[in-house]
């Protein structure tokens, strides 16, 4: 397998040669590519990575990645303990499929995980699929794409052990490690797919992951940019909702110094359904944000979407949810909440919720509010004995609670509950509330 | 065990306490009345440590200690308890939870052993039935789609357990209907013992004949104006406060 040239400390990604350079290193690593990477990169080169201006960007904070040359050496943060104990496991190291780290084991009859490189051998037809061009950070994931997972599940099959994808980023390269996975269900098929990253100050892990889930499929996608995150973290699902089939996200932005989450639901299907949900808690200093479109294409469908956000120190933390309906998708109900809660002054949310809505016979509800702990009911805690840290942990746990509550696995639902402890110990001690 | 000297509170400048005295001994049983927005809460608030209100002057002791000194979450651990005249709802977190929490952080303060999960359950399992809580409202969050009864009822519930030495009630016959008052009053008297203290504020003589206290004081314009035993409170029940204000 071809390595891409160790090269550390390179400067800022503003630097096209970097970019022609890895995506002319790579052309033999799936081959199947082809003319599309030399053309995203052309591509790049004239857009560049999106700045403030551009809407969908506004709040994402891609500063490091232009700016800054990378400060740290290649260092390997290991790999976090797995959520679910015999999971389905593929791990990638720097863009490329750890072999010895994955753990894929006996898979039941319909069911087939292979790596990118493999399938598009397989279907080189597929290839064109890959390429995407809407602004810079999709360009350069066309351009410089390594390798990623395909998970097919056949009609009628759930795979019940979740298979959870692990990006680890050691090397510091400003032009980013790049994966693209897929996931391709079956009528009435299930599956739970859970990814998370691990990195480097410095890194930059890209991920696109396309999801198809037709006709009574049921797709758990999780995706948690936990405690051994850091650097730069973008994730892109691109999903597609069939007729009374289920997609249920959740994602957790937690570590990393810039964190973006994107998903582009689409329901094509009547009675179709899309939970959306996430959790930011973001410390000082790091950038969490979460993107939302769900679009509704068919009448009687559902979507809802509840994003939470606890703000402490300098962090940013925005939402950016949009619902859409199309003119003949009538009888909808999309549901939307925001709500952020900010422990220090000098922390920040944003919430930018947007309806459009073409049809008239549809129930659509959104609601976003910023502010800070509830006064009242820290001082009626600590009037029964509670001390005022714990009282603080107390109302955010039961805050980030209204998306726990969502998640079905109890497994994942108490490991999530655990990392929010984890990270409040660290950030209740009121120190900054003065 | 509660002594209140020349206590002045206000909040936002606005003075509401403006020098009351007041003391209560082991085993005794206070009532204060007073008209609408005499500050009786206040006072109840500004002994509980709510920040909202400054003192500037006065002294306030407890046990033996400067109770001012201390933050909210400590005097509880010294034994002070606070029945809420308007109890504050808490989506997301357990009666039952929050209880628990309460009960361990008071022994913590202590340096008593926390109590296990099971010990605990049946603790407030008989507290509920004393008060004829229905078992399942401990499951709820806390507070959160009571009635104004069910809110009064889970005050004491927890008055209960925390087991203070001396209990602020602010209010806690508002609301109840003729059964649910006699049953709190049922469990402020098994709260009344010769080594605690009960300081009860009310509007009404009715919460007073299941609980007969030892002293009535009547609060006007955040001071105590007049002070009796227990028929001040029926002088006040015929004629108002228009005769001591
Ligand atoms: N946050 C506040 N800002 C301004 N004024 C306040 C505030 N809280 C209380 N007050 C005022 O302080 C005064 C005393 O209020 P308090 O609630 O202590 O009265 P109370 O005796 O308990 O009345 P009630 O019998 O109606 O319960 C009132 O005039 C009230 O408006
Ligand atoms: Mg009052």
């Amino acid at each position: 397998m071809p390595t891409l040239p160790e090269t550390e400390t390179m400067t800022a990604l503003t630097d096209i040669t970097a970019v022609r350079e890895d995506s002319r290193t790579l052309a033999d690593q799936m081959p199947e590519l082809g003319d599309h990477r030399s053309e995203a990169a052309t591509r790049f080169e004239a857009l560049g990575l999106p700045t403030r201006k551009n809407e969908a960007w506004r709040y994402t904070n891609l500063r490091p990645l232009k700016t800054e040359p990378a400060k740290d050496s290649a260092q390997d943060p290991g790999l976090p303990v797995e959520l679910v104990p015999g999971s389905i496991r593929l791990v990638f190291v720097d863009g490329h499929y750890a072999e010895d780290r994955s753990r894929i084991g006996t898979l039941p009859d319909g069911v087939r995980i292979s790596r990118l490189g493999n399938y598009l051998a397989a279907n080189p037809a597929r290839a064109r699929d890959l390429f995407m061009g809407d602004d810079g950070v999709a360009l350069l994931n066309s351009a410089l794409l390594r390798d990623g997972a395909v998970i097919s599940v056949a009609n009628n099959t759930s795979l019940a052990r979740p298979v959870e994808i692990v990006h680890v980023t050691t090397s510091a390269r400003r032009t980013g490690c790049h994966l693209r996975h897929r996931i391709e269900l079956g009528e009435r098929a299930e599956a739970t797919v859970i990814e998370r990253w691990v990195g480097t100050p410095s890194a930059w892990a890209n991920t696109v992951t396309e999801a198809r889930v037709p006709e009574a499929a049921t797709l758990t996608h999780l995706r948690i940019a936990g405690d051994g995150a850091a650097g730069t973290i973008t994730s892109a699902a691109r999903v597609s909702v069939g007729a009374e089939a289920t997609y249920r996200a959740t994602s957790f932005m937690i570590g990393g110094t810039s964190v973006r989450i994107d998903s582009l639901v689409n329901v094509l299907g009547e009675g179709g359904e899309a939970h959306v949900d996430g959790l930011s808690l973001a410390g000082d200093g790091q950038t969490h944000d979460a993107v939302t479109v769900v679009r509704h294409q068919v009448p009687e469908a559902r979507s809802e979407q509840v994003y939470r956000a606890v703000g402490d120190g300098r962090a940013v933390t925005s939402f950016q949810g949009k619902v859409i309906v199309d003119k003949d998708a009538q009888k909808i109900e999309a549901d939307q909440s925001f709500k952020a809660i900010i422990l220090d002054r000098k922390a920040t949310a944003n919430a930018k919720p947007e309806l459009e809505i073409l049809a008239d016979d549809v129930v659509c509800s959104h609601g976003a509010t910023i502010g800070e702990l509830d006064a009242n009911a820290l001082f009626y805690l600590t009037s029964r004995g509670i001390s005022p840290e714990d009282a603080r942990a107390i109302l955010i746990e039961a805050f980030a609670g209204a998306v726990l509550t969502r998640i079905e696995n109890d497994d994942v639902r108490e490991q999530a509950a655990a990392a929010i402890s984890t990270w409040m110990s660290g950030h209740v001690d009121g120190a900054s509330h003065a | 065990m509660l002594q209140i000297d020349n206590l002045h509170a206000d909040i936002d400048g606005k003075d509401i306490l403006k020098g009351l005295s007041l003391k209560i001994g082991a085993g005794e049983v206070h009532a204060i009345m007073g008209p609408n927005g005499a500050g009786k809460s206040t006072l109840a608030a500004t002994l509980a440590g709510r920040d909202t209100y400054t003192v500037s002057k006065g002294s306030v002791t407890f046990q033996g200690k400067d109770l001012l000194e201390l933050e909210p979450h400590e005097r509880v651990g010294e034994g002070l308890f606070l029945g809420f005249q308007y109890p504050v709802e808490i989506p997301g977190v357990s009666n039952l939870n929050f209880m628990r929490t309460a009960l361990n952080s008071v022994r913590a303060y202590r340096g008593e052993e926390p109590v296990s999960a099971g010990d605990f359950l049946k603790a407030i399992r008989a507290i509920a039935a004393e008060l004829k809580m229905d078992p399942e409202m401990l499951k709820r969050y806390v507070n959160v789609g009571f009635s104004g009864g069910e809110k009064k009822r889970n005050e004491m519930v927890q008055m209960r357990i925390l087991d203070p030495k001396l209990a602020i009630l602010d209010e806690t016959d508002s609301g109840l209907d003729i059964d649910a008052l006699r049953i709190v009053a049922d469990g402020i008297n098994a709260q009344r013992r010769a080594d605690t203290g009960i300081l009860l504020i009310t509007h009404y003589q009715r919460l007073l004949d299941y609980v007969k206290p030892d002293f009535v004081h009547v609060m006007v314009a955040g001071r105590i104006v007049k002070s009796g035993g227990p028929e001040l409170a029926h002088a006040l029940e015929q004629s108002g406060y228009a005769d001591v204000a």
